[in-house]
């Protein structure tokens, strides 16, 4: 019995891990530096859906499609005024880190002066979010509508990833930017799109955690750090190894749990990080 | 920069320069006419509620003061410093308020983290601190200048495994804060209960910060406990107690005075249902309720502002006995001041440890987002 709810949960927590650096490998592969505002945009997603759903009482898909645009929205205007202007000027991954790390800090403490530095559940009733029994395991409605959602979202991104024309635009800019620009594609337009896709995937995943457990101002950083875990884990040139690296980290913290205790959880993350630097620097998968 | 940019930047330093000069010299002017305090808490970060709550309750307690007449004849200021509930940052904050405001007496702070982390600077400053929240049995021994008035965590651990106990619960899952609040009452309630002759089945605990605490409740599910004990703050219990009954876990919840926070139970509603928790038996009157709700303009009151309120005056208290500024003399009345009347406990006095002497809890149990005292 605990065996399999501990699986449920790891699933869950995979899936979720899977969704945000899915998001943050387009952008990732794309302009080339770990954009940290993308932990921003989960933050965003997290609380336009509090504000839409639980304030303003709209209902419950419109407030998810609204907060979803909102938060894509966000990652995309930071493009426009904040980093196209940077990487035009040349700018080293360096500056570019810390201008993303900058918008993030600006982003939390704002959101956190408007909502409050506590926990925002986004649920208007906690007894809402009811729990379904799954072959004797339990997980809450969110928790099982996350992983469908999620696993549907993974497939069509994959399929557009690999088999579509938009695709193949995206790749070549993955490849090499300058060249693909000499070849017709126009890079700028293609980062403002990535950076908006990846804005809502963020959004999703603010969702999803505020729904479920709740969202405080910290958690964009708190959940930047495990996602830039699994993408140096996973191999940041390669879309499935992020997912891969996602279910690495979903297991090694929930088995630490169960087998060391709760106070490990965290520095779990940290731990694998260092051994997959030492033992293999580029990932797991290799592009 | 071309002529006029560099006017406009000109005149705007010039008017700060000016700004700034003036706001300082009017700040020195009126150090003398004002006993200054200084007040530490969570006013930011996971546990800001307690802080701003404890914030009201002393604003509300400096115009009594003022309006009474101040201390020694001047008026009460005090000096908010946010600590953020860590340690470290509670240092910074006190030697600011020790360094930079030189203030007679230190309220602070709310978390025992935090306390822990500025005693030994106010302790070598010689500055009397008096702590309206901190429930660590080590604070006790934090060192002369530490004072507290309310009660060590070892009496409420103790009350609350003699109570388990006593409703024939032998066998008891801990589940507690990773920080040096939730690790008092882990070692706390683990020695009073083996004592007592019950078996902790399973200890464990958890990051403040974290969320998810489905693991450690996934493993304690596989128990079968009578209860678990479960010490967590506002954030974690609240989702800690909807992952239980999430899983389903039928054991009785059991938690520690954090929980006296009407946040948790409103948003849990009927889930929290069954839970129970200790907390200080507090003296608040309705007056006191009335005065907090006209102050933040809603029915909000954390039971460590009963503190706070009541810390407050009785720092101004032993200032007034002292009968002067000199940080031993407030040090030495306060290790001998007898309070009474106040919101926390009927009667305050401290003993060698700087502990308040009488600690009378109760129980408290949810029922559909409400709490009702549990009669015993």
């Amino acid at each position: 019995m605990i065996t399999w709810q501990i699986i449920l949960y790891i699933l869950y927590a995979g899936v979720l891990y899977s969704l945000l650096v899915i998001g943050f490998g387009f952008i990732l592969r794309s302009v080339k530096f770990f954009n940290v505002a993308y932990g921003g945009a989960f933050l965003v997603g997290g609380y336009m859906m509090f504000l839409f759903y639980r304030v303003l009482v709209i209902s419950f898909i419109p407030a998810i499609f609204l907060s979803l645009f909102i938060s894509g929205l966000y990652l995309f205007l930071s493009h426009k005024f904040i980093f196209s202007f940077l990487i035009n000027r040349k700018a080293n991954n360096f500056v570019l880190l810390i201008a993303s790390f900058g918008f993030l800090t600006a982003t939390s403490s704002v959101l956190g002066m408007i909502f409050g530095s506590q926990a925002t559940i986004i649920a208007r009733r906690l007894s809402d979010i009811h729990s379904l029994n799954i072959f004797g395991g339990t997980l809450n409605i969110v928790e099982a509508l996350a992983i469908i959602i999620i696993f549907t979202l993974i497939c069509i991104f994959a399929f557009i990833y690999f088999k579509t024309h938009f695709g193949r635009v995206i790749r070549a800019v993955e490849d090499d930017s300058e060249v693909a620009e000499l070849v017709g594609i126009p890079k700028g337009k293609i980062f403002s799109q990535l950076f908006f896709i990846g804005g809502a995937l963020a959004g999703l995943g603010g969702i999803i955690q505020g729904l479920n457990v709740g969202i405080v101002p910290a958690s964009g950083l708190l959940f930047m750090l495990p996602v830039i875990v699994i993408s140096v884990l996973g191999g940041i040139r390669s879309f499935w190894g992020g997912i891969i690296g996602a279910f690495i980290l979903a297991i090694a913290q929930k088995l630490t749990v169960v087998f060391f205790g709760g106070s490990w959880e965290q520095a779990v993350p940290f731990v694998i990080l260092i051994i997959v630097l030492l033992v293999r620097p580029e990932g797991i998968l290799k592009k | 920069m071309n002529k006029t940019a560099k006017i406009v930047v000109g005149i705007v330093v010039v008017v700060l320069v000016i700004f700034g000069l003036s706001s300082m010299s009017k700040k020195s002017g009126t150090d003398s006419e004002t006993v200054k305090i200084g007040f530490m808490g969570p006013l930011s970060g996971d546990t800001a509620n307690i802080g701003q709550n404890a914030q009201a309750a002393i604003a509300i307690a400096v115009d009594e003061i003022n309006n009474a007449g101040g201390v020694l004849g001047k008026n009460v200021e005090v000096i908010y410093e946010d600590d953020g509930c860590s340690g470290a940052t509670a240092a910074n904050a006190v030697s600011k308020l020790i360094n930079t405001d030189k203030v007679v007496a230190i309220l602070g702070a709310a978390c025992s983290g935090a306390t822990l982390g500025a005693a030994p600077i106010a302790e070598a400053a010689k500055v009397p601190m008096l702590s309206y929240c901190s429930t660590n049995p080590t604070v006790s021994q934090a060192g002369d200048y530490i004072f507290r008035n309310v009660p060590s965590d070892f009496f409420q651990a103790n009350y609350a495994a003699n109570y388990l106990m006593g409703k024939g619960m032998k066998n008891v899952a801990l589940l507690t804060s990773k920080d040096d609040w939730g690790d008092g009452l882990k070692k706390a309630f683990t020695d009073a209960f083996t004592k007592a002759g019950g078996v902790i089945v399973s200890s464990d605990s958890f990051d403040p910060a974290s969320k998810d605490l489905k693991a450690q409740l996934t493993t304690i599910k596989g128990m079968n406990v009578d209860a678990v004990y479960f010490a967590g703050y506002t954030d974690p219990s609240i989702a800690g107690l909807k992952q239980a009954h999430d899983l389903g876990i039928k054991a009785q919840f059991f938690g520690a005075d954090a929980w006296d926070d009407t946040k948790i139970w409103s948003e849990l509603g009927t889930l929290g249902d069954g839970a129970m928790f200790t907390v200080v038996g507090t003296n608040s009157s309705a007056d006191f309720k009335a005065k907090m709700k006209a102050k933040l303009g809603k029915d909000d009151l954390i039971y460590c502002s009963n503190y706070a309120y009541d810390g407050l005056k009785i720092l101004a208290a032993a200032i007034n006995k002292a009968d002067s500024v000199s940080k031993t003399a407030v040090k030495d009345a306060l290790s001998k001041i007898k309070y009474t009347g106040g919101v926390g406990s009927a009667e305050v006095m401290f003993d060698n440890n700087g502990d308040p002497t009488t600690a009378a809890y109760i129980i408290k149990r949810a029922l559909g987002g409400k709490l009702t005292e549990v009669s015993q």
